[in-house]
């Protein structure tokens, strides 16, 4: 098992969010989780990844067999776990060449492997940025200072693929993507895609599933998983809408 | 050399303590009408003058000695150690001073220095100035005055040195006159990681027609400084202001900018950024004032901060005064610490928290740095900021 969350509280300031979650992440599969806004969905991811305003109440979350829920964020990316974020903040002055190559040496240097050179780590950088139809400018600017959207979206997944996780969350990757980005997203995606690696794409929409085939979809409402499923779930969800889900119950 | 504490002389001692020429006569007019500063003087509200000025110092006269040739210009305890051989630079008794400065100290300054530095330019010219000063317990004041000729393009690179002077006062300035079609860009580090000493500079810029000031100040550590600049833009003048302040330990560090646009269509680009640690204390106190005649004006002016700890205090004062009914104009200010979001983002990437800390710092300062062209000072001043990273950010 990849991730195993049990019976999972965690709340927010005075206002517990996740609420005796349960939810099996396999080794080599893609997992889809979907449910209505404020179920709990980034709450749910920015909690694997430690956020400092999420506070664990209850419950745990093995990662590789291994609790993760004292551990610091950074110690949790250099085991493995990444998370693409629903809103990626803006950091000036940093340049997201610089950025990128400071989280992957920090991974290489974690992993006892020496550190990339300036042309080794630009090399890599500039191809996958190809992949994902960015400019290689984009290495050069800010990171996220004044990127539009989508360009947000592919330099998230270009930081998915530098740093070569194996637990990848993706929140809401999709949401404001026209077909062009979310081709490319997609794409980055399957580039990592192996029975090593394990995926949680957390999504509104079918659209992205059509190209990421998920295994699992689970649905999530007022912070717990409430149905767990194959892809013919979404088909039901886009015909019937989560209230037919939940009257199942 | 003779003792001097000022908070406890009167006007008219101070004034008796000039010579009788013309400089200094306009000095004592301004100044009479001024009064001497003290703890209600505005511009040095959050300074404490007084407590300077009360310091028992003794006055310490530049004595003009025998002068190098040097690529750089060296002042050394207020005198000309060396030069560039093709620098046209004099010691005058007297020049023309700014008749309407806010500044007391600008005039005091000007009283008891016996005589000004003066650089004359009219060529293309790249010229680096070094402040050293090695006297402990003095009060040392001088003077500098630098007229650009019509069209003149001149770039300043201004530093300082010091050996172990913790007690002394100084006070400096410079005077700069801007023909028409003219371009002078100061770029002043000064940075004062281990010891302290105490300063207040006092500057006047009189930019001509269609001249250009630029100012790129870079404010590193300890020390009691404050700047104080006056510049007066005439038509179709322009006035690009970057700074960039680092404070830590007990520095009390300022930056008073007054910038009067009295002809048309002049324009203004004030940036400003500050970094404070520790008891640390900074003061940006910019005022842009558009005057009757100032029409067609551009004045922006913009202020971050970011505070390391509880403790350091940033007083932050952008002001636009506006005589005119139309410009373009904008002005802001921000402070508050590192954003936690853009440290948790680094964070989730592999980045351990104390160096994502200082990669956001650093990158939140780089912006200002970026603004000067030469790239090898760039990088020096890079570096200098850099040096933070030996000390710790985080508490
Ligand atoms: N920082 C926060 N402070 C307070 N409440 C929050 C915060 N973040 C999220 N919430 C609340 O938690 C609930 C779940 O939010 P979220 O996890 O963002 O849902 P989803 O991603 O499924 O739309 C919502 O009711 C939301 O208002
Ligand atoms: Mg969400």
């Amino acid at each position: 098992m990849m991730l195993e969350i049990k019976d999972l509280r965690a709340k927010i300031g005075e206002k517990e969010i996740i609420k005796g979650l349960n939810l099996n992440l396999e080794k080599g599969k893609v997992h889809a989780i979907m449910g209505p806004n404020g179920a709990g969905k980034s709450t749910l991811s920015k909690t694997i990844v430690g956020h400092y305003e999420v506070e664990v109440t209850g419950g745990d979350i093995l990662f590789k067999g291994e609790s993760i829920v004292d551990m610091e964020p950074e110690e949790r990316a250099l085991k493995g776990i990444f998370m693409s974020f629903q809103n990626p903040v803006e950091v000036p002055g940093v340049t997201n060449a610089y950025f990128l190559r400071t989280a992957v040496n920090a991974k290489r240097e974690y992993e006892g492997k020496e550190p990339l050179n300036a042309a080794e780590f630009l090399r890599m950088a500039r191809e996958y940025a190809k992949l994902l139809g960015m400019k290689p400018e984009m290495l050069n600017r800010s990171l996220n200072v004044g990127f539009s959207g989508g360009e947000k979206k592919r330099n998230e997944i270009l930081q998915m693929l530098m740093l070569d996780p194996d637990l990848i969350i993706l929140d809401e990757i999709d949401s404001g993507l026209d077909i062009d980005a979310l081709k490319a997203v997609s794409e980055g995606i399957n580039k990592i895609k192996s029975p090593e690696k394990t995926f949680l794409i957390i999504t509104h929409y079918s659209r992205i599933l059509e190209y990421v085939k998920p295994d699992y979809i689970h649905i999530l409402k007022d912070g717990k998983v409430v149905k767990t499923g194959g892809y013919e779930l979404v088909k039901k969800l886009e015909a019937e809408g989560y209230k037919a889900i939940e009257e199942e119950q | 050399m003779r003792e001097l504490v000022l908070s406890k002389m009167d006007l008219n001692s101070i004034l008796n303590l000039s010579t009788k020429d013309k400089t200094k006569a306009t000095a004592a007019v301004a100044l009479s009408h001024l009064g001497l500063p003290s703890k209600k003087t505005e511009h040095y509200r959050y300074f404490d003058i007084t407590q300077l000025l009360s310091k028992n110092l003794n006055l310490y006269q530049p004595v003009a000695q025998k002068a190098d040739q040097n690529e750089k210009l060296v002042i050394e305890d207020g005198a000309i150690a060396s030069f560039p051989s093709d620098l046209k630079i004099d010691v005058k008794d007297e020049i023309d001073i700014d008749k309407e400065h806010f500044d007391q100290i600008y005039y005091i300054n000007h009283i008891i220095t016996p005589n000004v530095i003066t650089i004359e330019i009219d060529k293309d010219i790249e010229l680096e100035v070094v402040h050293r000063f090695s006297k402990d317990g003095v009060i040392l004041p001088y003077r500098l005055g630098i007229a650009v000729k019509n069209g003149a393009k001149v770039t300043l690179y201004e530093d300082f040195e010091d050996k172990n002077i913790k007690e002394s006062l100084i006070f400096y300035g410079w005077d700069i006159s801007l023909e028409k079609d003219s371009y002078f860009e100061l770029v002043r580090v000064q940075n004062e990681l281990k010891r302290s000493y105490s300063m207040v500079a006092s500057h006047f810029v009189k930019a001509d027609e269609s001249s250009e000031f630029s100012i790129k100040s870079f404010d590193i550590g300890e020390g009691k400084i404050c700047h104080n600049l006056k510049v007066d833009l005439l038509k179709d003048a322009k006035c690009d202001a970057k700074h960039l302040v680092y404070t830590d330990k007990e520095a009390v560090r300022a930056n008073v900018i007054k910038i009067n646009h009295k002809g048309k269509n002049a324009k203004t680009e004030q940036n400003a950024r500050h970094v404070l640690k520790d008891k640390s204390r900074a003061i940006f106190d910019a005022l842009i004032k558009v005057e009757h005649s100032g029409i067609g004006a551009s004045a922006h002016q913009n202020n971050k901060s970011i505070l390391l700890n509880d403790k350091a205090y940033m007083i932050s004062k952008p002001q636009l005064e506006i005589y005119i009914d139309e410009l373009e104009a904008s002005h802001g200010s921000t402070t508050g610490q590192i954003d936690p979001e853009e440290v948790f983002y680094l964070r989730t990437r592999g980045i351990n928290e104390e160096e994502a800390k200082k990669m956001i710092v650093l990158g939140f300062m780089r912006e200002i740095i970026e603004e000067v062209k030469d790239e090898e000072k760039k990088d020096e001043i890079m570096r200098r900021f850099e040096e933070i990273y030996n000390i710790d950010l985080i508490e």
